[in-house]
């Protein structure tokens, strides 16, 4: 998709291939003239500068234009406001930062119209929206088809494909497997052609939990954290998985940064009976916590190191002598430690940047769960970004995990995962607990709700 | 005159002098602002003062033209920003050492072209009282205006939207289609551009003619009023009068007999001032930083 909007190249191939719009073959070098032809894209972290109005974020790259140099940013608004569908409502005056994340994609969609695309292509684009604000999202789409647009959505979500699609192509390991019109679309159709075999429906068997393992009591930060929390209590046991439920900015990572020993905080924390270390050394060497960080590329992995060293992180004192790393020593370790978690590679020496976005988190989640054998797993956005399959192992290595009386804070964005997998559910709003509902009494629609501050 | 009249006078006197001191400080970061505010931290000021002072001076003592010395101080400076633009916009060097080397060329090259031109090194003839811009009003003119102009374009232009955008989350520009580097390289002429009118007022307005390090760190000190003014225009403007005036003080003090015995104090501490005032700000005195987003990541 980066192609047909240009911003790689393909690799120069026969005549015949290439990028056809209408019948004609196009030549697409940058995105300029991706949307010269109408083509118009959402890309999953969207492209929008904070500090800015939605308006002047809308028609960058396309100011209308008065005399010297001055934008016409009247006649923008007025051409937007004849775009505008009820659904679609943003306040243009507002600075982007101050909008919630499911406005910014409604920004992100007004500046394909705004620049008349008829075709639009969506990369992932229910990733950080709640259950409401994908149903709005959903609509809006539908009423984009009735007026002859072209929707072309990327996701790894069936449910959203079954919801939404009149075609689908299925995309693996860089070919398609498997073309589907909408009279074939099923669920199990489609799980065949992405995995290549059928995948059961995950049910996890429920434990008998065990004492309470961390308890969190009147956590609250001070002002001067972006995302403060509000007198936040939770506790989970051993053999308990706790999930936290809430659109991103509400004060997960705040959370993740007091249990890390990376803020200061108010409150109290204990671990088994004993105070919770504030220190980041102590809280990860002695008390031994597992940490499975929202973005695997900038918080968990070197990325321009090998395998080897990569399953090494963390672990540096205990596998030196003398202070010196062997290599057979990291050869050993790494190969220990990854077996079991399906992290498919080369060789050992290899770039981890080299591997996919799945085998990377596998082998995070492998350093984590196996490399620390912890008792207490802090595990946030776990599957975020990766493959069906990649999914299925790390969610029953977790389980495994949990069934031998360890203990997970869950934190992530697909509401999808948590219910699955959290025995306890929580969700955050503006740094405070606003909902806890247990496994047996799971409600979407109070969930939805309560992640957007309405009442359960 | 009464003791009110001398207090009210050297009152009014500091305060003009503290604008004089200013003028400088005003146009170089203007033009750290319009290169910073595009994504690209800029320390090379300091280079294009210094380049564009002698040139403009050097000029000015071989032509007597003074039309033709306002000009080749401005190219002197474009120019300068031009080799600093090619190393990180073009080959996007580390920022910072960029600006470093820069500074470093510049000063080795300013000696040697003066020991050629003049067989003195590191600097120009002095100028007669005729070969000078002598009045101050003109550069405080340009000054209000640029001012203005440069909260304009931020507000309603074209250009000012995408630098400003260029500097926050280049990414989303190159999204729609305009590359961030071409607007780079405006944003990086034009504060060379700017910042020339500051070094020309030290060599040729304030200065008869150009001395060994004559813009004296204040390429850093408008730095400073930069990050003092959160990379605003307006509260920059602020900042670089502050400097100004505390640049001035440093001056009347060095001149008022503090000790019983009628000797002022020690010059050397008076003359931290300014220096003293940057390091407060730098250290963090003015609070959160509003730094533009992707400043320095090329």
């Amino acid at each position: 998709m980066k192609i047909v909007f240009g911003l790689y190249e393909p690799d120069p191939g026969s005549a015949e291939c290439g990028v056809y719009l209408n019948g004609r073959k196009s030549k697409i070098r940058n995105p300029q003239d991706a949307m010269n032809l109408g083509i118009g894209m959402v890309q999953q972290h969207f492209a929008l500068v904070e500090n800015l109005t939605a308006l002047d974020n809308i028609i960058l790259g396309q100011e209308p234009m008065k005399r010297f140099n001055v934008i016409d940013r009247a006649f923008a608004k007025n051409k937007l406001q004849g775009l505008v569908s009820e659904s679609l409502k943003v306040p243009l005056e507002a600075n982007v930062e101050d909008l919630q994340v499911g406005v910014h994609q409604r920004v992100e969609l007004l500046k394909l119209l705004y620049r008349d695309s008829e075709i639009l292509i969506l990369d992932e684009p229910t990733a950080v929206l709640t259950p409401q604000e994908i149903d709005d999202l959903f609509s809006f789409l539908r009423d984009l088809r009735k007026e002859g647009k072209t929707v072309l959505i990327i996701t790894h979500k069936l449910d959203e494909l079954l919801a939404l699609c009149d075609d689908v192509t299925v995309l693996r390991q860089g070919s398609v497997k498997a073309q589907l019109s909408r009279d074939q679309l099923t669920k199990e159709a489609l799980v065949k052609a992405m995995t290549g075999r059928s995948i059961e429906k995950f049910i996890k068997p429920t434990f008998q939990p065990g004492a309470e393992a961390l308890v969190i009591q009147n956590l609250t930060t001070s002002a001067g954290t972006e995302e403060r929390l509000k007198e936040v209590c939770l506790s989970v046991r051993q053999g308990e998985t706790v999930g936290i439920a809430g659109v991103e900015g509400n004060g997960q990572s705040t959370l993740v940064e007091c249990l890390l020993g990376l803020t200061s905080y108010i409150g109290h924390i204990q671990f088994n009976g004993q105070p919770y270390p504030h220190k980041t050394k102590e809280i990860r060497e002695v008390l031994n916590v597992g940490y499975v960080s929202e973005d695997r590329q900038t918080q968990s992995l070197w990325l321009s190191g090998t395998l080897e060293e990569n399953c090494a992180i963390g672990f540096g004192n205990r596998l030196a002598r003398y202070g010196v790393l062997s290599k057979s020593t990291l050869h050993h370790h790494a190969e220990e430690m990854l077996k079991g978690f399906d992290v498919k590679y080369d060789h050992l020496e290899q770039k981890i940047s080299e591997l996919s976005g799945g085998n990377q988190q596998k082998l995070v989640v492998a350093r984590e769960l196996k490399g620390r054998d912890p008792r207490f797993l802090l595990c946030c956005h776990p599957t975020r970004g990766v493959d069906v399959g990649a999914i299925e192992l790390i969610h029953q290595r977790l389980v495994e995990f949990q069934k031998n009386q360890g203990a997970v804070l869950l934190i992530s964005s697909e509401l999808e995962e948590l219910l699955s997998l959290s025995d306890r559910l929580l969700v955050m709003y503006q740094g405070r607990i606003v909902l806890e509902q247990t496994r047996e009494n799971f409600d979407l629609k109070s969930i939805g709700s309560a992640m957007l501050g309405g009442q359960p | 005159m009464g003791i009110m009249d001398t207090q009210l006078s050297s009152v009014t006197e500091w305060l003009a002098s503290g604008v004089r001191m200013a003028i400088p400080l005003l146009f170089a970061a203007y033009g750290g602002l319009l290169t910073e505010r595009s994504g690209i931290a800029n320390i090379a000021l300091e280079a294009y003062l210094l380049m564009s002072s002698y040139t403009a001076a050097a000029v000015m003592a071989i032509t007597h033209n003074l039309y033709l010395a306002i000009s080749a101080g401005m190219l002197a400076a474009v120019l300068t920003a031009g080799i600093f633009g090619f190393l990180t916009v073009k080959v996007k060097a580390d920022q910072i050492v960029a600006g470093m080397a820069v500074n470093i060329l510049v000063m080795g090259i300013l000696p040697v072209t003066s020991n050629a031109l003049f067989s003195v090194s590191g600097q120009t003839p002095t100028l007669s009282l005729n070969e000078r811009i002598e009045q101050t009003w003109p550069f405080v003119a340009i000054g209000i205006l640029l001012i203005f102009v440069t909260h304009w374009m931020f507000a309603k232009t074209r250009l000012g939207l995408r630098i400003w955008a260029a500097g926050e989350n280049p990414d989303a520009l190159a999204a729609q289609g305009v590359l961030p580097k071409s607007v780079r390289w405006k944003a990086v002429l034009l504060g060379g551009l700017v910042t020339s009118i500051g070094g020309i007022y030290l060599s040729i307005g304030a200065g008869s003619g150009y001395t060994r390090n004559m813009s004296a760190g204040r390429g850093y000190i408008a730095l400073a009023a930069l990050i003092f003014g959160k990379w605003k225009p307006i509260p920059t403007a602020i900042g670089c009068l502050l400097f100004g005036l505390a640049d001035a003080l440093q001056m009347i003090l060095q001149s008022v007999s503090i000790f019983a015995d009628g000797s002022p104090l020690p010059t050397q501490f008076v003359q931290m001032i300014p220096y003293v005032l940057t390091i407060l700000v730098l250290a963090g005195f003015v609070g959160k930083v509003s730094a533009p987003k992707s400043l320095n990541t090329p």
